[in-house]
């Protein structure tokens, strides 16, 4: 059985790892090649298309080029042409995807008609003019029809090697043009408004960002297909804005992206016969998404996960560090002890949360506990005061220059304090000192509102 | 009355019909709640789901499959929000990633099937895609009018129609009994929610029954003329109505238009019926879009004229008199 396991890996792995290293036949080198290179370039444009918030324009453009591929052919065979060759289809294809993008803007220019609603009318009744004129084109008695419903799925797989280096030349052609306009697709993509009071039309610039998209669907179209088309446009520029706040990083990383999914997904389809190529790349793509979204260092789920928790302990232990400060300022005692009833009275906390808490603060030294509560030491009274006096400081804010009722500060003083940087608390005091609103020479200032042993009211109390 | 016409031309007809009916009544709250690209994701996606039921039922049963496709259009509905809220993605974006991969999947699953079923299943890629309208065949129908009532005829009368049927139904019944709810959903989802409404919960039981109705017209018409069906008739009459009621019995009316009229023409012509009537509901749709009395193109044209001139100034231009002085 090991045995087995071993050989079914090795008839896996071997050839895979292979394709993984281009040590591979040389069709599914010419492959990998042309699919990398369009990874890559889709993964630059996409990034532009995802943050102008058109994803989904590359859907209703894939689809929009099927009928312009059946036109193409028609035409080329009618003048005796082969119909199948790029340089029939291409243009074709072209002229119906930009025709697409130009039906979804004028769609979009009537009333009630929504980008979404105009989106989804062009790529269904295009690709519908797409079926009728295939099934047309399946009924002539031509010889090169064969194979054009490729189109829809993609057929990886025979890529010859011209086909291979039209990909390569578009692919080429599309990153050197946003390379060479980085800067204006930049402007358009984060501020279009000031972009057009440079002097730059948004719709001249859109225009060459979704002519490079046609570029690239069209050639791409016979690799991966019209409908997973849309994949390699939309996924890696998601996945790479993961990783990155600087614009640069995130298309470098979205064309890298880009390139591996189309080089694991091609290796695995080159070695599992049954496996086709464009559903793998796609499926590689989704891996790097899911990757990404989990793992990436500052957006990913699992960062953003533990440092919301971090926040939430912070804020938990400031808040009974300063309800044990108030107490021992109402007892008008340092040494004062603080019940578990005293505390639950300042906030809305379970004993359990509570014990809790209190325990992380005595393991810490900040805390002393005795016998029926808790109690500040010196450590814990000095961490205390800068709490508190944080607090203060900007309840005093709020009161004075937000023109928030004393009695309402203490909640809204809550939400902030915890991340006020120490500039600015420093802004705030002389601020603060310069209007007479807190006192000379303390450090805690006194409060905005009266502290009571029991700020809930009575009623609620058992 | 020709063999052809009852085999042939009345299922497939009646099946487009039921479809676009169908399509046409749920299209119209995904057109209004801005959710069209939703009904495209969900066409895609449920192909996965489909292949998954056939794989754990080993037949192609209606009940499994719809099934099969209500469990994932809620999956898709669900991880497109979850990527868009907790990835902070913008919405385009996380439907596109979501319904690509599963549609990626369920490809790749086809492709195993198709390789490890020795007998021929009639579940292939390209099914999925144009649908197979020239399978809804009634084989053996009745001969006369007096054999109509005869249960014997009825034998072989197309599963699909009465799946189609059933699904119609049962989407009649939601928009009918949860009619209040969808409206207010879709217009306003937050006095929904403070009446008590949950706009989730109708938004999941909507994209469910996005997914049924779906999944029942696919065989019908592939998944992309579902897209068709589903957004287009609700356009066409949202630009005709600004009535909720009137809108989706317009959409209702405009589908099965479009579906005679398209099927006619490809009878006609002997082209895909199925390509046609999505052809067809474009040509409705760019009909509506010009001639529509207060939202077409023209009118809309000749209101600006009027304006322009100041021979006839609109009665909302002068309520309140703050403009034109």
């Amino acid at each position: 059985m090991r045995l087995l396991l071993a050989q079914a890996d090795a008839s896996f792995w071997a050839p895979f790892l292979r394709a993984l290293v281009f040590d591979a036949p040389h069709n599914t080198q010419t492959v990998l090649c042309g699919t990398m290179m369009l990874g890559a370039a889709c993964g630059v444009v996409g990034a532009f298309l995802l943050l102008r918030k058109r994803s989904l324009v590359a859907d209703a453009l894939s689809h929009a080029a099927l009928p312009g591929v059946c036109v193409g052919f028609l035409i080329a065979t009618a003048l005796g042409f082969n119909g199948r060759s790029m340089v029939a289809l291409v243009p074709g294809a072209a002229a119906f995807g930009l025709l697409g993008v130009l039906a979804v803007h004028l769609l979009t220019r009537l009333p009630r008609v929504k980008e979404d609603a105009a989106i989804g009318i062009v790529l269904s009744v295009f690709f519908a003019l797409g079926v009728v004129l295939l099934g047309i084109i399946q009924k002539l008695p031509v010889a090169t029809k064969a194979g054009l419903n490729h189109f829809i799925f993609g057929q990886a797989a025979t890529m010859s090697a011209a086909d291979a280096t039209t990909i390569g030349v578009t692919a080429s052609l599309a990153i050197i043009a946003c390379a060479l306009m980085f800067k204006e697709l930049r402007l358009i993509c984060f501020d279009s408004r000031f972009a057009e009071s440079l002097g730059w039309s948004s719709f001249l610039l859109d225009g060459v960002l979704l002519a490079m998209i046609t570029a690239l669907t069209v050639v791409g179209l016979g690799a991966v297909g019209a409908i997973l088309m849309v994949a390699l446009l939309i996924i890696p520029a998601a996945a790479a804005r993961f990783w990155s706040d600087r614009l640069t990083v995130m298309i470098l990383l979205s064309a890298v992206m880009g390139a591996l999914a189309c080089h694991a997904g091609t290796a695995a389809s080159a070695v599992m016969g049954d496996l086709p190529t464009g559903p793998a790349i796609v499926l590689a793509c989704g891996a790097l998404f899911i990757v990404s979204m989990l793992g990436a260092p500052r957006r990913g789920l699992v960062a953003v996960a533990w440092h919301r928790h971090r926040l939430n302990r912070t804020v938990a232990r400031q808040h009974l560090l300063r309800a044990l400060y108030e107490h021992a300022e109402i007892m008008d005692d340092d040494a004062a002890i603080a019940t578990e009833v005293d505390l639950s009275h300042r906030r809305t906390w379970s004993s359990a949360q509570l014990r809790r808490l209190a325990s992380r603060l005595v393991r810490g030294a900040e805390v002393d506990r005795v016998d029926e509560g808790y109690r500040l030491n010196d450590r814990g009274r000095a961490s205390a005061a800068r709490i508190v006096r944080t607090h203060r400081l900007w309840e005093h804010f709020l009161n004075t220059q937000a023109d928030i009722a004393p009695n309402h500060v203490d909640r809204a003083a809550d939400d902030i304090e915890h991340v006020l940087s120490d500039e600015l608390i420093r802004e705030l005091e002389a601020d603060l000192r310069g209007r007479g609103t807190i006192e000379e020479g303390v450090f805690v200032p006194h409060s905005a509102h009266a502290l009571t042993r029991s700020p809930r009211p009575a009623s609620l109390l058992t | 009355m020709s063999t052809t016409f009852l085999t042939q031309d009345v299922p497939v007809l009646l099946a487009a019909m039921l479809a676009s009916a169908a399509c046409g009544l749920i299209g119209c709250f995904l057109v209004l709640r801005r959710m069209s690209l939703m009904g495209d994701a969900i066409s895609h996606a449920v192909l996965p789901g489909i292949i998954a039921a056939f794989l754990l039922t080993k037949s192609l049963g209606t009940i499994p499959v719809l099934i099969g496709a209500a469990f994932i259009g809620v999956i898709t509905a669900a991880l497109s929000e979850l990527i868009r809220r907790l990835g902070r993605v913008e919405p385009g974006a996380s439907m596109g990633v979501v319904f690509t991969v599963l549609f990626a999947l369920g490809v790749i699953m086809l492709a195993r099937i198709e390789h490890t079923t020795a007998q021929g299943v009639h579940l292939d890629a390209d099914c999925v895609l144009y649908g197979t309208m020239e399978n809804v065949l009634w084989i053996d129908p009745p001969d006369s009018f007096s054999k109509m009532t005869d249960a014997a005829s009825w034998r072989f009368f197309p599963p699909q129609i009465i799946t189609l049927l059933v699904v119609l139904l049962l989407d009649l019944v939601f928009v009918i009994a949860l009619f209040k709810e969808l409206r207010i959903t879709a217009f306003d989802p937050g006095l929904a929610a403070a009446q008590g409404i949950s706009p989730g919960l109708m938004h999941y039981l909507l994209m469910t029954f996005v997914a049924i109705t779906t999944v029942a017209s696919f065989e019908a018409v592939g998944s992309i003329l579902v897209v068709a069906m589903l957004i287009v008739p609700g356009v066409a009459a949202h630009l005709l109505t600004d009535r909720l009621s009137v809108m989706l019995w317009l959409s209702v009316i405009i589908g099965v238009a479009a579906s005679a009229t398209g099927y006619g023409a490809a009878a006609a012509l002997d082209l895909n019926a199925a390509g046609m009537i999505g052809v067809m509901l474009g040509v409705l749709l760019t009909i509506i879009a010009v001639f529509a009395p207060r939202h077409g193109w023209l009118a809309r044209r000749s209101s600006a004229e009027r304006q322009t001139f100041g021979t006839t100034v609109s009665p909302s231009f002068t309520v309140g008199g703050e403009r034109g002085e």
